[in-house]
């Protein structure tokens, strides 16, 4: 694993930047979690985040973290049920569709 | 990635892909705007429009934070490097957005400029504790996925009683700008439904959309930015439009809910408030439409320390980005488009940012057009 620090303000992580966009944020594992902060895995990269905007995050919980802030817990109930819905509607067509 | 790979899986994809195409088979034409920058790329990405039946057609919005922000206000940030000799913090995406005169902030950090890109705003405020002998301004731009990290240093800030940190806000509000959208829906434009963005919708949660789905009849559905979300929502959208319903569906439901992020909007709502107008680049002045800092927080904007006018700057004439942020215009229609702008040269916005129409055409939309020109 490769310890990231996004707070720090290295001119090489500009790559990161961009390919992160304004509005995109991504599922991150919880790792360790220390007063405002947390250690986060991104698929790997160890990162920290500020936990400023949620509450209760505690190890294991998946986050969304954009520009260095966890945005918002992701819920394993509703994501099963998305997943469901997605299989669902796959069912309901007549055949499955050829492959091209 | 846990979230991620089973939101993209392959076999998935294709049944949806068919059952979107057998609940569109009325005749009808489809046209859905999807809102926010990320979709936009997403769908082009990963080829979502090639799957989709030919009356199902995906107009992109305004929703890219880089892509909105007027030249003038860049031309402002510049006039603050020259003028005052701050450091300016920014997100990369804003470097090498095209200025008044053909500066950027890029060329200007080139010729001297202390310009510091930054990934988040806890570095800005870094720069600011390193460098007490300095002025250090954030050049904070973004809609609601963005602002609460710009309340939050404000609020240390003022804790730590940084005297050198300033913020130069210019933080803009999605209902604002879908609500300029539908009262200017022209027949040119003529939208059906809507895409509700992802992580904008995890801070101001679902209800904000209520009123314009039934004030506007039109159909919203949040969607996430992974290529199963869109295709699950398209089908919300092609299903709601075929019943005659215009509700607020919530497809993004493993992050986004009716009431949002509360502690984030709170923390916003503690340091920022309404701005009476603010201009958008391709929808014009819209009133309400953008934050400022509070009174309580003035210290800390930029717009009080110092003296930052504004000026409206003209657009390239060519580039036809206003048009493209109203989804009036595809970005190839533009004369610009691949010739003169580029990713590496670009003239207008939409070009700039990774979340703009135009760079997503450039990036992936071009094979699509080499293949649909070599098939007969």
């Amino acid at each position: 694993m490769v310890p990231v620090d996004f707070f720090s303000t290295a001119t090489h992580r500009d790559a990161t930047i961009g390919a992160l966009g304004m509005c995109l944020a991504i599922p991150a594992l919880v790792i360790s979690v220390s007063n405002e902060n947390a250690k986060v895995s991104l698929n790997g990269v160890m990162v920290d985040v500020s936990l400023a905007l949620v509450d209760d995050v505690i190890i294991g919980d998946y986050v969304l973290v954009h520009v260095g802030y966890a945005l918002n817990k992701i819920s394993p109930q509703e994501a099963e049920l998305t997943l469901k819905m997605f299989a669902e509607a796959g069912m309901l067509t007549s055949d499955p569709e050829p492959n091209s | 990635m846990k979230y991620v790979d089973e939101f993209r899986d392959h076999d998935v994809a294709r049944s949806l892909a068919k059952a979107i195409r057998e609940e569109a088979n009325t005749g009808k034409q489809y046209r859905l705007m999807e809102f926010c920058g990320g979709h936009t790329h997403a769908i082009f990405r990963y080829g979502i429009q090639d799957l989709m039946p030919e009356n199902v057609c995906f107009i992109h919005g305004p929703g890219c934070p880089v892509c909105v922000l007027p030249m003038g206000r860049i031309d402002s940030a510049i006039k603050l490097v020259q003028e005052n000799d701050v450091i300016l913090c920014t997100y990369g995406d804003l470097m090498r957005v095209p200025a008044s005169r053909k500066q950027s902030l890029l060329k200007l950090k080139a010729a001297g400029g202390d310009i510091r890109m930054v990934y988040s705003t806890q570095n800005a405020l870094q720069i600011a504790r390193d460098n007490s002998d300095r002025q250090v301004v954030f050049f904070a731009i973004g809609f609601e996925t963005t602002t609460p990290p710009t309340a939050v240093v404000i609020k240390q800030a003022k804790a730590e009683g940084l005297k050198n940190f300033t913020v130069f806000c210019n933080h803009v509000l999605t209902p604002a700008a879908l609500k300029t959208i539908l009262e200017s829906n022209a027949a040119d434009i003529n939208i059906d439904g809507f895409f509700g963005p992802s992580h904008v919708s995890t801070i101001i949660g679902s209800k904000p959309y209520e009123y314009f789905s039934s004030h506007y009849n039109k159909p919203i559905v949040i969607a996430g930015f992974e290529p199963l979300d869109i295709m699950q929502s398209t089908l919300m959208l092609l299903r709601q439009l075929n019943q005659n319903r215009s509700e607020v569906e919530n497809e993004y439901s493993r992050a986004v809910t009716r009431e949002g992020n509360l502690k984030a909007q709170a923390q916003v709502d503690d340091i920022m408030e309404v701005s009476s107008e603010f201009e958008w680049r391709g929808l014009g002045v819209i009133p309400k439409s953008a934050l400022k800092i509070r009174a309580e927080y003035s210290e800390f904007d930029a717009e009080e320390r110092f003296t930052i006018p504004y000026v409206h700057a003209n657009e390239i004439k060519s580039c036809l980005c206003p048009q493209v942020l109203r989804g009036q215009k595809q970005p190839t229609e533009c004369s610009l488009f691949g010739t003169t702008c580029t990713p590496e040269n670009p003239m207008g916005s939409c070009m700039v940012s990774s979340e703009g129409a135009c760079a997503a055409y450039w990036s992936y939309g071009r094979f699509r057009q080499t293949n649909q020109q070599a098939q007969p």
